[in-house]
């Protein structure tokens, strides 16, 4: 099936067999490794991406399902060499450990704070709810997710 | 493999016209590609239902909802009509999965799985709703949710039917329902077990209960002698019914041989007080 998509704000044409899971679409044929696969069933969401500005598993979206649609996906954050702000808030929070988690940690709060740029502890917990860090530094990921979102906000007021 | 992504309700009447052998429809695929996470699979014919516009739609005609097979879950648990009229269905959806389900996983994808530890048909029981069922003559029909879904689990739907959707009437300004479930976590969890209560409660009585328990049995089933506690009491006593100790027994009664009855019927007690605080 030929598949046309917006990939990280291009427009890109392949060809994929439409029952390929976008995990494998991403990691295989476009060599965008950030998202990861984790268990492969929607419960750790270390493969979170955006798709449609929504944060969804990519291991649970048949590729077929994207044409003409619009994904994001870690690599596609950061604007012209820049880090985004969720990317610079988690380094300097500390909210890396062995980083297996961090993607789709980040692709999960991007898809809150694109919704809201306020959001209190309680929705940030409720977003990332879905995201397993097993080094367990979930405090820094949500200490990260408020400074993001304060720079995001003052992003948003210049 | 066959595959199509119809945009259009003609195009999927023309593929179930033409297509020959068993059809599988997708929508959300969070129930789908989990099931087959790791496994070779094929279909002979797959039709991914995400791109029917008409299918995402949620609107309120004459008394009643209409509710697009498509619709995510995250999608109804934000509609102030449902979060103000159906507060049991928003609850029930805003409890599905994580973010990254609900905005993936569509009410239709979850009834038509059918699995007994879901959350959204034992809502739909309780509201009394009907689906709409699209056959492969093209023929659009109405069906009760109780008939869709088998007692012995799975659906009635036969090769080439597809959901299209709901119909759930609006209950008046009376009304309220309430929704809770018990899982192994607060959050991202599946049902050991779930309860749904309804009533319209004028003047502090209540009246036109009903009571759904869901994850106990292959089916989710309405729970008749809890209506009847409930009815005719007043709303300010609604915690004195009786209602956690008659679903209690309902529970020995319909679920005896199975190890999980002695930790349900303790926990539905509890679930049974969360609710009707809820209601």
């Amino acid at each position: 099936m030929k598949l046309r998509f917006i990939l990280n704000g291009q427009a890109i044409e392949l060809e994929a067999p439409p029952e390929k899971r976008l995990i494998d679409l991403l990691r295989e044929d476009l060599h965008l490794t950030g998202a990861k696969e984790g268990c492969g069933e929607g419960e750790c969401g270390s493969c979170t991406v955006l798709l449609d500005d929504a944060a969804v598993h990519a291991c649970l979206v048949l590729a077929g399902q994207i044409d003409g649609h619009s994904v994001t996906t870690i690599e596609g954050l950061g604007k012209d060499g820049d880090l985004d702000p969720l990317q610079t808030a988690f380094i300097e929070n500390m909210a890396i450990q062995c980083g297996y988690c961090t993607p789709g940690m980040i692709m999960a709060a991007r898809g809150l704070l694109l919704k809201n740029l306020d959001p209190s502890e309680a929705e940030i917990r409720n977003a990332i709810s879905g995201n397993i860090c097993r080094c367990a530094g979930y405090t820094q990921i949500i200490q990260a997710i408020q400074e993001a979102a304060k720079a995001y906000r003052k992003e948003a007021q210049l | 493999m066959n595959y199509a992504q119809p945009k259009e309700l003609c195009q999927l009447k023309e593929i179930l016209a033409t297509w020959e052998g068993p059809c599988r429809f997708v929508a959300g695929c969070t129930d789908f590609l989990a099931q087959r996470n790791g496994k070779p699979w094929r279909e002979e014919n797959l039709i991914s239902l995400t791109e029917l516009q008409a299918l995402r739609q949620l609107r309120a005609q004459e008394g009643a909802l209409y509710i697009g097979a498509l619709c995510t879950h995250g999608q109804i648990a934000a509609e102030d009509l449902i979060r103000s009229r159906l507060p049991a269905l928003a609850a029930a959806c805003e409890g599905v999965g994580s973010q990254q389900i609900r905005n993936r996983g569509t009410i239709g994808g979850s009834v038509a799985n059918a699995s007994p530890a879901g959350d959204m048909y034992p809502v739909l029981l309780l509201l009394d709703a009907q689906a709409m069922v699209l056959d492969a003559a093209g023929e659009e029909r109405f069906l009760g949710i109780e008939q869709l879904i088998l007692d012995k689990g799975g659906t009635a739907l036969q090769n080439k039917q597809v959901l299209l959707g709901f119909r759930i009437p609006l209950p008046g300004p009376y009304g309220k329902s309430a929704f809770g479930k018990l899982g192994e976590r607060r959050v991202v969890t599946i049902a050991k077990l779930s309860l749904a209560v309804s009533a319209h409660v004028q003047e502090g009585i209540m009246s036109g209960a009903r009571v759904v328990l869901g994850a106990a049995a292959p089916k989710a089933f309405l729970v008749e002698e809890g209506a009847q506690a409930l009815n005719g009491q007043p709303y300010a006593r609604r915690f004195s019914c009786g209602l956690g100790e008659i679903l209690s027994q309902i529970i020995q009664q319909r679920i005896s041989g199975r190890a999980s009855m002695p930790y349900k019927k303790e926990a539905v007690k509890g679930l049974a007080q969360d609710v009707l605080e809820k209601l």
